[in-house]
Order: C-alpha cells, then structure tokens, then sequence
C-alpha cells in the first residue's frame, strides 16, 4: 500500500455548499480508484460546516474518513473503508 | 424594562450582538444552511434545534409580554403583511442559497477572514442601495396588496393565543424529552470548540426576549445594512441619496412616554444607530474574536468565479428581498413567528419557496449538475 495515490483537493475559502457539493463531485470522480484504496483523497477546508457535512457524505457513500486541524484549517482524508 | 439611554442601548446591543457572533461562528448555526440541506441534500437534522429555538422564544416572549416586561406589543417594527413580504421572501431564499448565507452568517463568517462572504456583505449593501432606486414602486405594491389588516394571529383573541402558546409548549416539549431519550439532539462535527446546534438554540433564544424587553423589540439588522450603504452613498453622490425618498423617511416611529423614537435608514443618527448597528458590529467582533481564539482566522483568497459570481448576486438579491419584505430571517423567523406575527408566516412560506428556486439555480448554474 505504499504507493497509494493521494489526490488533493483544497477548497480552502469556499463557503457552503460549493465545499460538499465540490466534495462529492471529487468523490464520485474517483470512485473506483478510491473504493479499491488505490488512492485517498485529501480535502483542506477552512470551512467549520463542512467538517460536518463532508464526513457525514463519504461516510454514506462508504468510505473511511479521518479528519485532522491543521494549523488554521481542517484536512479531511477520505479512504477506503476497512 | 427598556433602556431609553441610547449609549446604554448601543452598549447592551454591542454585547448581545458579541454573545450571538461568538455563538453563531461556534456551532455554525447557518439558516440559509438549515433551510437549503433540507432542499439540496435531504438533510433535516438542524431543522430539530431550529424548532426548539423557535418554541423557546415563543414561550420566553409570552412570558416576558404577560408579565409587563415589554414595553410594545406587537412590535412597532412590524407591520400589516402583504404580497411584498411574501415576494420579498421569495427573493431572499434565493439569495441566501446564491450567496451561502444569511445577513447573520455572512457577517460571522466575513469576520473570521472568508471573502466569499465579505464580497455577498458588498452584495447586500448594494441591493439595499438598488432598493432604495424602486422604493415608491414597493410602497405603493405594499399598499395595494395587503393581506390581512392585524398583525398577529391571536391580537384579537387573546384567551385563544394562551391555550395555543401553553398547548404548543407541553406538546413540543413531550417531543423535544423523546428526541433527547433516542439521543436526537446531537450533531456530530470535528470542528474545535464546536457548539451544538440546540445549545446555540436556547442562547439565541434568551438573547432575542432579552433584546424585546431591554432594546423595545426582537432582533433585527437588515436596516443597518441598508444605513451602512447610505452613508457610503451620502460619501460619493449625495445629491442622489437626497432625491431617495427611502432614505428621507424613518421606518421606526414610536411614542413613548411624550416623545417620540424614531429611526430609518437614512444617514442620520437615530434609534438604528443604537440597535441594530451595534448589534451586526457586535456580531462580527463576537465572531472574530472566536476565530481568533480557535485560531482559525485567515485570508485565503476569493474562490472560483462562478462561486463569487453567486455569492454577489446572491448578497444583491438578500439586500432587495429584505428591503421589499421590510425585514429578514433574523426578525421574521427568530421574532415574528415565536409571536405568530402574520409577516413572519407569510415570509416564511416566501422563503421557503426562494430557497427551492435558488437550490435549483445553484444546481444547474453554479455547479452545472444535470439531473438529481
């Protein structure tokens, strides 16, 4: 697994919706590769709602998500589920 | 109860306006956001602590009103509905889903560094300018089209309005202990220091009976918004601004005691300077001192141009929408309805149908998806 493909995606001063909306629209893009775990997608937001509203998608969607707060924003790494 | 020294009432609205801010950027209590999820992603689990806010401020404000701590009822802000406030609403639904706020979270969040919001802050401002441009047209639309001549469902009816208010009060509190036994009322969310929604709930809730009994009347901003642009109006072309009758005129008169309180959005010192300005400048220093603290303040630098496109656009239509209904989310949902005030519901079911409009607006335009 060491070479897993990591795809940023840094939405930082994006207000809601655009940061769900623009969420799902990453995931759904890259559903295969991030449901076989060859890649993770990680997400920067400034954005409070959205560290509610993006992990509660992916998790319906089936994945795994962990979120960290990096310095002044938050990173929310979107994986496959266990 | 009311504070009729006006620094004591610029005071008490700063600090009311400091807690809401603080409180607003904790939980991220977005309306705009409570009403659009509901269209955009099927998502009804804020609606729960908006219904407890409203529940607790409709029996705050009873309870405040019978026991003769509010000096005006119903408030002299409020007036007769008419068709304006249920197109006005119209307006402001789309706006607010265009824009990713309402005029409360678009200052929260334009305090803690985001542009999104400080370009649909300018955006409110200017609508509120094109407002004042077609105001004659409004007035006389109001006039034309009243719906019903009383204010408040139960004025005339008083017995009626205490059955309904202590019947709604044990009913939805039975619901709210069942939503709190299958552990309903909690949100989860990562962001540091977050406040849950239905703790957020009650404080709004408090804050707004405090301001009806100690500031004469519930919350409200959007004619702050309006008083901002005409000072920067009276700035650059204040022949223009002179001709407006909307500007000339006050949108607040009051008797009280022999004199007579007044206020509008006009540039002057008046009864707004000591209510509703403090109040949105305490909003956002509440807010950013918040941000500051969680150190989550910064400048990131304006999002991708459709983005901004909306969130301009969207800021212009809350500033026309607001002006055409004569108030906002903040006094309309936060203070008519608890007091079933007929704008309130009337604005209500405009905004409700704006924000399904603006929802598919944002969906096809902005973000270009095709289908569901």
């Amino acid at each position: 697994m060491s070479e897993r493909k990591t795809i940023d995606l840094n939405i930082l001063g994006q207000v809601c919706p655009a940061c769900l909306l623009v969420a799902i629209k990453e995931m759904n893009n890259n559903r295969n590769e991030l449901k076989s775990g060859e890649a993770e997608l990680v997400i920067k937001t400034d954005h409070r709602y959205a560290t509610r509203t993006i992990p509660d998608s992916a998790k319906a969607m089936g994945f795994n998500v962990d979120i960290k707060k990096e310095e002044t924003y938050y990173e929310i790494k979107i994986s496959k589920r266990q | 109860m009311l504070l009729t020294e006006p620094y004591y009432l610029f005071a008490l609205n700063l600090l009311l306006g400091a807690v809401l801010g603080a409180v607003f950027y904790k939980s991220d209590y977005c309306m705009a956001g409570v009403f659009r999820d509901v269209f955009l992603f099927k998502q009804y689990s804020l609606l729960r602590s908006l219904l407890l806010l409203l529940v607790i401020s409709m029996a705050l404000f009873y309870v405040a009103r019978t026991a003769g701590l509010v000096t005006f009822y119903p408030p002299p802000t409020y007036t007769y509905p008419s068709l304006a406030t249920l197109f006005g609403g119209v307006v402001f639904g789309m706006g607010m889903v265009l824009s990713g706020g309402c005029v409360v979270s678009t200052l929260y969040k334009m305090a803690a560094g985001n542009l999104t919001s400080l370009v649909a802050f300018a955006g409110i401002i200017a609508g509120s300018l094109m407002y004042a441009e077609s105001h004659p047209f409004w007035e006389s639309f109001r006039q034309r089209t009243v719906i019903a001549t009383r204010m408040s469902l139960f004025e005339k009816t008083p017995d009626v309005e205490m059955v309904v208010v202590t019947a709604m009060t044990i009913g939805f509190l039975v619901l709210f202990v069942k939503w709190m036994r299958q552990d309903k009322w909690r949100i989860d969310a990562f962001a540091e220091g977050y406040l849950q929604p239905w703790k957020a709930a009650i404080i709004i809730a408090i804050v707004n009976v405090l301001a009806y009994i100690f500031s004469g009347w519930p919350i409200g901003i959007t004619t702050a918004y309006a008083k901002l642009g005409a000072y920067i109006e009276n700035i650059f072309i204040p022949s223009r601004l002179a001709t407006l009758a909307y500007f000339n005129q006050d949108s607040v008169v009051v008797p009280l005691s022999g004199s007579i309180i007044s206020g509008g959005a006009g540039p002057r010192v008046d009864v707004i300077s000591f209510t509703e300005l403090p109040l949105g400048i305490g909003i956002v220093a509440g807010a950013f001192f918040t941000s500051v603290l969680l150190r989550e303040f910064k400048i990131y630098g304006l999002p991708p141009r459709r983005q901004l496109m909306a969130a301009l656009v969207g800021g212009m239509l809350i500033g026309l929408g607001t002006r055409i209904a004569k108030g906002c989310n903040i006094k309309f949902i936060l203070g008519a309805l608890p007091l079933f005030a007929l704008q309130g519901i009337v604005f209500l079911f405009g905004m409700v149908a704006g924000t399904y409009v603006g929802v598919l607006l944002l969906k096809r335009i902005v973000f270009e998806i095709k289908g569901e």
